[in-house]
């Protein structure tokens, strides 16, 4: 047993600290399955003094290490590549403090997305970003995602609510980045950090603005004959100045994998698109928006748009697009949930584009994503079994990424680099981007300690 | 080589890069950076023209100052040295505007002001209302992170910008961030510079997202004698549905440019028409309830008012101003202790704070007998700022005389963080040729 082992188990406690293979195999991989790789142990800290303890431990080794929340990325970001330790931050699961005055919260990491607005509800607030993970995803993974989710198309992502963290550097040292709720002075380490992936150290302590809940919201469902006219119907919103709360599209495979599950939301499965549309605000201006929206969508072609009558509805149309990629995921071995961004005008020329691409691949694929901030997530349904069909997949995913960029658009939208999507990181930055990036983790992560192998690529011996 | 050789030298390489025309040398007094002169004025009219300046400066060991409208150049502590000036004046152009993307990528010397116009027939903007607005340039706005009472609605400029374009101190130049709303592509360097205030590289080109311009919009005066009565008029607005745009409170100094004589709290609405004819109903309830005194500012008359609260610092003499971020809960609690701390040294101070963000701003002229008494308000400073330390608070001199500038730091303590910053500084500007010693803790 390596010696700084025995160190850790002093820290933790013996049976917080695993190494047996077959207990390890759990925290091979995160949400992404292809790709894999063993941990050499996995820690269980319980505190942030513990976290840095162990961090330290780990840097007087020369050990790597991540700290993982709930595992649900989708990049491969929590995979120890180089065989590190795993810091698993599920116990940190602690709302320290709530303070509705100052509209803000503070949290230990492995807090659960959905617990937090659950925990503030009945005041009448609630956590505004909101993956479609978020009753698994922590808010540690978060803030280091800098996630975002079908709200943050008014309400912004992650790094637009969070107000201060506790890190602990890959030496150990903890410093605080941000004001907890007032501003710092100097550089914005806190913005700088946020979506940094677990590359910069461990967050500890998070603090949170709360948004209050609106007076009112509408929720509805316009179902379209072609893509083409679904995604016409969404540049016609943004372009009219609206900014409906979430905008979100279902393709015909989406729908079909939704209703046959037990997320079934009463979705009309002989669409070839659907937008869920979501208004919130004053009372005033929701019945406004709502009105100017049904009229957009009926001059791009909708055959029926459908309002939510009620709250039990509006959860049920919701629950059906937070469960499309669970959905999606048991009709077919295995899924590659993508991630690319595009210029949202772009939306009806690059999305049958996207479908030509899969359909030369002969590979089956449904999206369901953002639409109102041109997020894409072009899903491919595969059997990880099939060495033809995942050399497939990839190359497919490899098309839609040079399509993304040629048009204007970006790699990730909120999912992140992580592992998978390193090699195309040259598609949108030069060598000098991606050096000026490595100078920037090299200030954090002297050692190169901390998640290596993740975000930039790693050219002659140096990262980039 | 003698100095006079040297500088004759850097003269002709920049005249090389930029024309003779657009150097001026020796720098006018207007571009005296606190009290001291810079060599050079150089005003290049591309980011490839910034670069070769920068790898100039790079090779011969010389401090650049980038500015904008230079109308802020005040803010920072005392320069180490100033060679260059480096105007962007002439880099002012709309580079991409795609308003069905809601997206822009501006030069970094385009004034705010003239994007906001070109923007108007598509009715989308910039929503930032900075002092000086209506002189500031996108490039100043992102270095300085700056911003005005929209911040309480619509977040601070670094929430809008997407994507960057930055000339190294070495004169490498690099891309931050991209041109879509939304993107986790690689670290978000956006953040690095924005609010880096030229220390870092020089913004040559700036990406924002856009947003809708509202239909409609109306003010809200509450007046009354007692911050108290407008602080619970304030703290019923944001515990309700109403959704201010802004929300500021304003001491009478504040008020008497826009001819009130008392207290008030502005409540500014921007929405669509039926949201905002509801509101001012509500609000209008709300103040009757309380007893405050009421007016009613609509469209015109309401962007009026809040230009005019911009340009203040010029409206009524100033020659000190500071800015504080406290919880929002202490903003009153800030403006009765800055009241007391500075109303000694403090002549016709005004007094600006958002209930909603906690940022209390203060201005006024210094009103002391000799230069003796400087180190004394330096002290003062230095007291408002430990006590509000152990409350989380911040206490920032935006502007300040330069003898004052010795006595007092101009930005205070930065923490456990600051050594992370200064090896930022290293990686980023390792011959400390941008603005030396001007940003926190002397970078
Ligand atoms: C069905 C499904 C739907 C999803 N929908 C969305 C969506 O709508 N929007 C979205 O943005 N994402 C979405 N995701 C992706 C994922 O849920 C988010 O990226 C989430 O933020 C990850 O949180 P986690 O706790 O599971 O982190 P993990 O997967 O455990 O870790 C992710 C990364 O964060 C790092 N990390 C974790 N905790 C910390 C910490 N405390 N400090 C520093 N680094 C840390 C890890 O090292 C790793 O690199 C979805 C995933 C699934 C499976
Ligand atoms: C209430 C309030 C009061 C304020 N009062 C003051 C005050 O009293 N004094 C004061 O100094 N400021 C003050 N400011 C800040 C000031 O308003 C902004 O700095 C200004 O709006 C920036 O615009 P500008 O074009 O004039 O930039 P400039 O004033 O020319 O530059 C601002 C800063 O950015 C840097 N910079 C400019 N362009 C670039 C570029 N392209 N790349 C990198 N760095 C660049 C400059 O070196 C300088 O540090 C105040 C802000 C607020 C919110």
């Amino acid at each position: 047993m390596a010696s700084w082992i025995a160190e850790l188990k002093e820290i933790v406690g013996s049976e917080d600290v695993i190494t047996d293979p077959e207990q390890l195999l759990v925290y091979e991989c995160d949400g992404l399955s292809i790709h894999k790789h063993l941990p050499s142990a996995v820690v269980f800290p319980e505190s942030a003094e513990e976290v840095a303890n162990v961090v330290k431990v780990l840097w007087r080794h020369r050990v790597p290490f991540l700290a993982r929340g709930a595992g649900t990325g989708l990049s491969g970001g929590a995979v120890a590549v180089e065989g590190g330790v795993i810091l698993e931050l599920a116990r940190m699961n602690r709302i320290l403090e709530i303070d509705y005055e100052n509209q803000l919260a503070v949290v230990e990491p492995g807090v659960i997305n959905l617990m937090l607005t659950r925990a503030v509800a009945d005041a009448g607030y609630f956590y505004a970003p909101d993956p479609s993970s978020q009753m698994a995803c922590t808010l540690g993974g978060n803030v280091a995602e800098n996630a975002g989710g079908p709200h943050c198309l008014k309400y912004g992502m992650t790094v637009h609510h969070i107000l201060g963290l506790d890190v602990v550097l890959p030496d150990g040292e903890i410093v605080t980045l941000g004001g907890h709720g007032t501003d710092a002075i100097g550089y914005d380490l806190l913005g700088l950090f946020i979506g940094s992936e677990g590359t910069f150290g461990i967050a500890t302590k998070i603090t949170v603005r709360l948004t209050r809940r609106p007076q009112a919201v509408k929720t509805l469902l316009a179902d379209f004959l072609s893509v083409e006219d679904a995604s016409r119907a969404v540049s016609a919103i943004i372009a009219a100045g609206i900014l409906p709360s979430a905008l979100e599209m279902m393709d015909r495979a989406t729908i079909e994998a939704v209703e046959a599950s037990v997320y079934a939301a009463g979705l009309p499965t002989d669409a070839a698109a659907v937008l869920l549309i979501e208004v919130d605000g004053l009372a005033a201006s929701v019945e406004y928006d709502a009105g100017r929206i049904f009229e957009i969508c009926r001059a791009n072609g909708a055959r029926q748009i459908l309002v939510a009558r009620d709250e039990g509805e509006r959860a049920r149309l919701w629950a059906g697009r937070k469960g499309a990629f669970g959905a999606l995921g048991r009709i077919s071995p295995d899924l590659m949930v993508q991630d690319a961004v595009i210029p949202r005008s772009k939306l009806p020329e690059v999305l049958p584009e996207i479908y030509r691409i899969a359909a030369r691949y002969g590979l089956r694929m449904a999206n369901v994503f953002h639409a109102g901030d041109g997020n894409l997530h072009p899903n491919i349904c595969f059997d990880g079994r099939n060495p033809d069909e995942v050399q497939r997949v990839k190359e497919a995913c490899r098309e839609i990424m040079e399509l993304c960029v040629r048009v204007g658009g970006s790699l990730t939208g909120e999912h992140g680099v992580g592992l998978d999507k390193i090699a195309y990181m040259p598609l949108v930055f030069t060598e000098d981007d991606l050096e000026a990036m490595a100078r920037v983790r090299a200030v954090f992560d002297p050692e190169g300690l901390c998640n290596p192998g993740k975000v930039l690529p790693v050219r002659r011996c140096r990262a980039f | 080589m003698t100095t006079l050789q040297k500088a004759n030298e850097v003269e002709r390489a920049l005249i090389s890069i930029v024309g003779e025309a657009n150097i001026l040398c020796p720098a006018p007094e207007a571009y005296a950076i606190d009290d001291r002169r810079p060599s050079f004025v150089v005003l290049p009219e591309t980011s490839e023209e910034v670069a070769a300046v920068l790898r100039l400066a790079h090779a011969q060991d010389l401090a650049v100052v980038p500015m904008g409208s230079g109308r802020r150049l005040s803010f920072g502590n005392l320069p180490e040295r100033v060679d260059i000036l480096l105007s962007t004046r002439r880099m002012n152009r709309i580079l991409e505007y795609e308003p069905a993307d809601l997206t822009a990528s501006l030069e970094a010397g385009c004034p705010l002001e003239t994007f906001n116009r070109v923007a108007l027939p598509y009715r989308q903007w910039l929503p930032f209302d900075p002092p000086d607005a209506d002189r500031a340039t996108v490039g100043g706005i992102a270095a300085a992170d700056d911003f005005g009472p929209l911040r309480h609605g619509y977040g601070r400029p670094r929430d809008a910008i997407i994507g960057l374009e930055v000339a190294q101190a070495d004169g490498t130049r690099i891309r931050a961030g991209g041109r879509v709303v939304k993107n986790v592509t690689g670290y978000d360097l956006n953040k690095l510079f924005v609010g880096s205030f030229g220390t870092l590289g020089i913004i040559t080109r700036v990406n924002f997202k856009l947003r809708p311009l509202p239909e409609a919009e109306a003010t809200l005066l509450f007046l009354d004698a007692a911050w108290e009565t407008l602080a619970s008029g304030a703290r019923e607005i944001l515990q309700s549905e109403l959704l201010p745009a802004a929300l500021l409170l304003a001491n009478e100094a504040a008020m008497s440019p826009l001819g009130h004589g008392q207290k008030a709290l502005l409540v500014r609405f921007l929405e669509t028409a039926p949201a905002v004819a509801y509101q001012v109903e509500r609000a209008k309830a709300l103040a009757h309830s309380l007893s405050l005194e009421l007016i009613e500012l609509e469209n015109e008359a309401s962007r009026a008012t809040w230009e005019k609260l911009s340009r203040l610092h010029r409206l009524i003499p100033t020659d000190l101003r500071l800015r504080l971020s406290v919880l929002p809960a202490h903003t009153v609690e800030a403006l009765h202790t800055s009241e007391r701390a500075l109303s000694e040294w403090l002549d016709l101070p005004y007094l600006l704070a958002q209930p909603g963000t906690g940022i209390v701003h203060i201005g006024g002229k210094l009103g002391i007998e000799s230069e003796a008494d400087l180190p004394q308000v330096g002290h003062s400073i230095t007291d408002l700022r430990t006590t509000w330390a152990t409350r989380r608070g911040q206490v920032i001199v935006e502007h300040a005389p330069p003898k004052l500038k010795r006595h007092v730091d101009v930005w205070g303590d930065v923490g456990s963080s600051l050594p992370l910053m200064q090896a930022l500084k290293r990686a980023f500007d390792p011959k400390r040729i941008l603005s030396p010693g001007r940003f926190v803790a002397g970078l």
